[in-house]
């Protein structure tokens, strides 16, 4: 050990976690040595202002990309998407039907999938469907890899216009079967609004989120570019949704369903503006748990500050070689 | 219970009702001690498996504590009888039982169900729309299917309409139904057919655990009997066998 060093001559300081924290306050009262200027407290300031920087919260996007077997989004203005779809059945609830309208054929009870006694089912083909703001839709995988909807609204909202399915009005708890075919002939599905992904696996759920991924970006200074910050892995019934800090403002997400490659349930892709935002998990039996990025992860996924650092150790390291270097020996 | 039986049962209750002194609405002619058997505030939710788990009678709100009203019937069917009171809120965090002896010499009317909470600030913010109570027949061991309707934090008389009918809210944990198809029978308590009663049942605002659907029947104010509630649940396009509960509604003569 090299006898010279001013710290280990001075005072004898048993090994132990405290060492560091006591040099750090040692290093601090430099601070108040004479002579030594404004440049000590400029680079403590400077020190806190970046830590600060990386501790602030920003504003985030997410990415998800997800297998799973249940949805819910309640649709917005945000954007107009129209589903083509080459043919679906509609099961109206008998209980809840009150208007007179004429709806056609019913389907034969043999090849019907409803019950007859609680649904009325129809069958359409080559609908458009323009959803408008204002609905709750449940969306399950059902049987034969077809997509169940559940569409629900608020009846009584007057500023709702009636739900129509092609010619059919429809009426609130309505249950909708999406073929598998639509996914091959029309394509993915778009939807946008306030989404959650999956349902906690608590005693008898049968459609949960299988699995899936979730992306963080954030934007950094002096860059455009939202740069990965976080990521990480869901699990068979988790919960996921995307929700504003603000939570009295929605956070419209969009998101496209297709169905998953390998048979299992439907493949979702979900993507968020940039906003204040995060990503919420709720698990049976569990708080709700939010994944924010730590300032760790800001600070080692940002190319100013990894750029910094290895330029700042350069520099240092060159300054140590030339000082061991040029300096006089005694 | 045959039906014999409980034809009897029913002129029993009738007599019981009709002979003593007849009791207006208001005052409480009883105060019972409630035991309490369990109360908890979680702050994650417990998932109940019962399907009622709140029956009330609409009244006007009252804001001083908590405070457990029904009106409960006389006769052997409900004398020297044990109640249950199960207390669970929209998000299934709060669940309570408390039980009741009903005395053996108890003629019906308005009684004041005496509510010992621990969570007091939490009860007395509570009414049917966020935390509701069910009442059932029995202890607290077993749910029953014979259910009083309660007024909850609310004043002694049930609001009523200009037809004379007032309104029973129920709430419901249907499960992740995607829809329900209620049924209410009115049947009196001479044993004649019943009438079907108007019901409505919609989905709370936000999904709960406690319970996610609430039930609005309207039923005539002057009319004691029986109402049957039936519920046939609807999932994925398949139909669940009907869950039924009767409510026993008891009438004093409305001065």
């Amino acid at each position: 050990m090299d006898e010279t060093r001013p710290v280990d001559r001075d005072t004898k300081i048993p090994a132990s976690p405290f060492l560091g924290l006591l040099r750090v306050t040692r290093g601090l009262s430099l601070l108040r040595t004479q002579g030594a200027g404004v440049l000590p407290w400029l680079l403590v300031g400077m020190l806190a202002l970046v830590i600060a920087y990386y501790v602030w919260p920003r504003p985030k996007s997410f990415f998800l990309d997800l297998t799973t077997d249940y949805l819910r989004i309640e649709t917005d203005s945000d954007t107009q998407i129209v589903w083509e779809l080459p043919s679906l059945r509609i099961c109206l609830p008998r209980h809840a039907i009150t208007s007179e309208q004429e709806l056609g054929d019913v389907v034969d009870a043999s090849i019907a999938s409803c019950n007859g006694l609680a649904y009325l089912e129809l069958q359409r083909d080559f609908v458009e469907l323009d959803w408008p703001p204002g609905l709750n839709l449940e969306l399950r995988s059902g049987e034969n890899r077809a997509v169940d909807v559940v569409v629900r609204f608020d009846e009584d909202d007057e500023d709702l216009t009636p739900v129509m399915i092609g010619d059919v009005e429809i009426v609130s708890e309505t249950l909708l079967r999406i073929p598998a075919s639509t996914f091959s002939e029309f394509g993915g599905l778009g939807l946008t609004g306030q989404l959650v992904v999956g349902q906690k696996a608590d005693n008898g759920t049968v459609k949960l989120l299988r699995a899936g991924k979730f992306e963080t970006r954030e934007k950094f200074w002096l860059r455009n570019d939202a740069r990965l910050v976080d990521s990480g892995a869901l699990s068979l019934g988790d919960v996921v949704s995307v929700e504003r800090m603000n939570p009295d403002a929605p956070l419209s997400a969009y998101a496209f369903l297709t169905l998953d490659a390998k048979g299992e349930g439907m493949r979702l892709i979900v993507s968020t503006e940039e906003a204040f935002s995060r990503l919420r998990l709720d698990r049976a039996r569990a708080k709700a748990t939010f994944l924010e990025p730590s300032w760790a992860q800001r600070l080692a996924r940002d190319p100013l500050a990894i750029g910094f650092a290895s330029l700042l150790s350069l520099f240092g390291a060159t300054l140590a070689v030339m000082n061991a270097l040029l300096r006089k020996r005694p | 219970m045959s039906s014999i039986q409980s034809s009897l049962i029913s002129i029993v209750t009738v007599a019981a009702i009709m002979v003593p002194a007849v009791q207006a609405w208001a005052d409480p002619a009883l105060r019972l001690r409630g035991e309490r058997v369990h109360e908890e505030l979680r702050s994650d939710a417990l998932i109940s498996g019962n399907w009622l788990v709140g029956a009330h009678t609409a009244a006007p709100r009252n804001v001083e504590g908590p405070r457990l009203y029904s009106y409960i019937p006389g006769g052997a069917d409900w004398q020297g009888q044990t109640l249950c009171a199960r207390a669970t809120d929209k998000q299934g965090r709060y669940s309570a039982l408390f039980e009741y002896h009903v005395p053996m010499t108890w003629d019906g009317g308005l009684v004041d169900l005496e509510y010992e909470t621990e969570y007091k600030a939490f009860v007395s913010a509570s009414d049917e729309s966020n935390n509701g109570i069910a009442l059932h027949r029995g202890d607290c061991r077993l749910v029953t299917d014979d259910f009083l309707p309660v007024l909850w934090n609310a004043a002694e008389t049930p609001q009523t309409d200009a037809d004379g009918r007032m309104t029973l809210i129920l709430n419901l944990n249907a499960g992740r139904a995607d829809s329900l198809i209620p049924q209410a029978v009115l049947s009196p308590l001479d044993g004649a057919a019943g009438d079907d009663m108007p019901i409505r049942c919609d989905p709370t605002s936000e999904a709960g655990v406690g319970f996610n659907y609430q039930c609005r029947v309207q039923v005539p104010a002057d009319q004691a009997g029986v109402l049957t509630v039936g519920i046939t649940r609807l999932r994925y396009g398949k139909a669940s066998p009907p869950r039924m509960a009767n409510i026993h509604l008891y009438t004093p003569e409305i001065p």
